[in-house]
């Protein structure tokens, strides 16, 4: 320490008479400076005043702790990785029972109709995929998603939450999904299964530009169109999209989505919410 | 926190205009604001909630130029700086009924992006300092309405933020616990700027070091509250020398426009 502190300014600061940005910088010479630290504590000893205040700090000090041995109330859990992605998880709607019965049913009552039905509508190829597609759509800025106004103003709140809480979704519903397929006798998996996907990331990146409602919206009745396209040709016994063919094609759309997804990244910054005022309730 | 110093205005705004459909919120408004606890005044519909919404980085303004803790809100880089030094408390906040007070201040801190090994400590103090640490654990759905209230405040100070936006903070708190709401503001005005909304003219008479009148998308007053108080003449409505002030201010405002 080149410099030090003048011992009128160390009385001022004892006798708590200098002003706040003169005792802000005392306090910052003191923690560097024993010399100073020294004199102050000579200072303080010497002066019947400052060691009686001094003695009362302590004292009032002590008598705000808790008492040894009390209890304390529980701290935060540690903040790892893993407890943000737990926290992020159960935040959205797939940790409600009201959600995934919902999923649950739907899937359940397609696989019911195609063990039934004897009619050529593959119905559980055409529901399957709508509903993860519906489930990113209620879980990410929906009105369902109570803070998401909050949401809408923090950093993380944009690409990365859509994506946690889109993995959340399929994850969820694709065990249900596919245990319901198998067990009402519809095919093989597969082409269901990536046309999910596709659709999934479709509705992300077509959301990045007219909102995720709204593309899930348009995307829903779009797969809807297509599949029951498929009547209009008497000769097709399954709708070309939900066949072994149609999986190359899928997995493209998929891909083209992702990238769109990549290159669109910044515009999930104002998605959230509608930048319109909502009246909530 | 290590955020870095900032030199300069925390808000600047610029010929802010923004508009809902027809209806215009804003119009041409400028502003600048520095650490301190602002007061946002202004009868229902004046735009306070706008001119907070599109502070948040939430609603996106139609013109204008919007400049934060010394960035420009439009360019994607400096947003997510901002918003990780940003806290806001909406007027209708919703929250997660199931998640406990601590699980939901979390919640934010993560999204805030706050290093990992802080999140713990910065939520307890957050929690302690709107006075709910022996609440910490109860969940959400079993909290009366000021205590939910204080809940937001909570989870818009876990990160410390250098700027702190609430709007009708002191909605639904008792008076008690408005005068120790109050005191946290002014702790927190020390070093970072503050901007409350509110229509409770004495709330800004006892916390605010600044006050700023908006009326019709304008801003139609900017001082002290000292001298909202003395612009007020017998003629104005209001009981206590603020309120006469506050009307007196308005209706000068309004005879302006018609003129």
């Amino acid at each position: 320490m080149s410099w030090h502190l003048p011992a009128a300014t160390l009385r001022g600061y004892l006798a708590g008479a200098v002003t706040d940005p003169v005792g802000w910088s005392v306090e910052a010479h003191l923690t560097e400076c024993e010399r100073c630290r020294r004199l102050l504590a000579e200072l303080s000893t010497a002066d019947e005043q400052a060691r009686r205040r001094l003695d009362d700090g302590w004292a009032a000090l002590a008598a705000a702790l808790p008492p040894p041995g009390a209890a304390t109330p529980d701290r935060a859990p540690a903040g790892t990785r893993w407890r943000e992605a737990w926290l992020l998880l159960a935040g959205g709607p797939v940790a409600r029972w009201a959600w995934l019965l919902a999923c649950a049913l739907v899937l359940v009552f397609a696989a019911v109709l195609t063990a039934v039905e004897t009619s050529r509508v593959p119905w559980f190829g055409l529901v399957a995929p709508l509903v993860p597609v519906l489930g990113v759509a209620v879980s990410y800025g929906s009105r369902l998603d109570a803070p998401r106004e909050i949401i809408a103003a923090t950093p993380g709140g944009g690409l990365r939450l859509l994506l946690i809480r889109t993995l959340s979704v399929l994850l969820a519903t694709t065990p249900i999904a596919l245990v319901a397929g198998h067990l009402s006798g519809y095919g093989a998996p597969t082409p269901w299964l990536l046309a999910s996907l596709a659709l999934t990331l479709a509705t992300l990146a077509l959301g990045s530009v007219i909102g995720i409602g709204w593309a899930a919206a348009g995307l829903a009745v779009g797969w809807v169109a297509v599949v029951s396209s498929a009547f209009l040709y008497p000769v097709w016994r399954q709708p070309l999209v939900l066949t072994a063919e149609a999986e190359p094609w899928l997995v493209a759309v998929a891909a083209v989505a992702a990238v769109v997804i990549a290159l669109r990244r910044e515009a999930f910054n104002h998605l959230t919410v509608h930048s319109r005022i909502e009246v909530l309730k | 926190m290590t955020s870095s110093i900032l030199l300069g205005t925390h808000v600047e705004v610029s010929d802010l205009v923004v508009r809902y459909g027809r209806r215009t919120a804003l119009r041409e408004l400028d502003l600048t604001l520095d650490t301190g606890v602002h007061g946002l005044l202004g009868p229902n519909g004046a735009g306070k909630t706008t001119l907070i919404r599109v502070l948040a980085t939430v609603a996106s303004p139609k013109y204008g130029r919007v400049s934060l803790l010394g960035q420009d809100i439009r360019d994607h880089r400096a947003l997510r700086e901002i918003r990780r030094r940003l806290g806001y408390l909406p007027q209708q906040f919703g929250y997660y009924p199931r998640f406990t007070v601590r699980e939901f201040v979390e919640y934010f801190a993560w999204l805030k992006e706050l290093p990992p090994a802080s999140v713990p400590a910065a939520v307890d103090r957050a929690i302690e300092r709107v006075g709910l640490l022996d609440r910490a654990d109860e969940k959400l759905k079993r909290l009366s309405g000021g205590m939910l209230r204080r809940v937001g405040i909570a989870q818009a100070i876990v990160n410390d933020p250098d700027l702190l936006l609430l709007d009708e903070p002191t909605a639904g708190l008792d008076p008690e616990q408005r005068v120790e709401f109050r005191e946290l503001l002014r702790e927190i005005g020390v070093d970072a700027c503050v901007l409350v909304s509110t229509h409770l003219v004495e709330d800004v008479a006892a916390a605010c070091s600044h006050v700023t009148l908006l009326d019709q998308g304008r801003v139609v007053f900017r001082g002290t509250p000292d001298e909202l108080a003395a612009a007020g003449d017998g003629n104005s409505g209001g009981d206590a020398p603020i309120e006469r002030g506050y009307t007196a201010i308005l209706r000068a405002a309004r005879q302006g426009a018609e003129a």
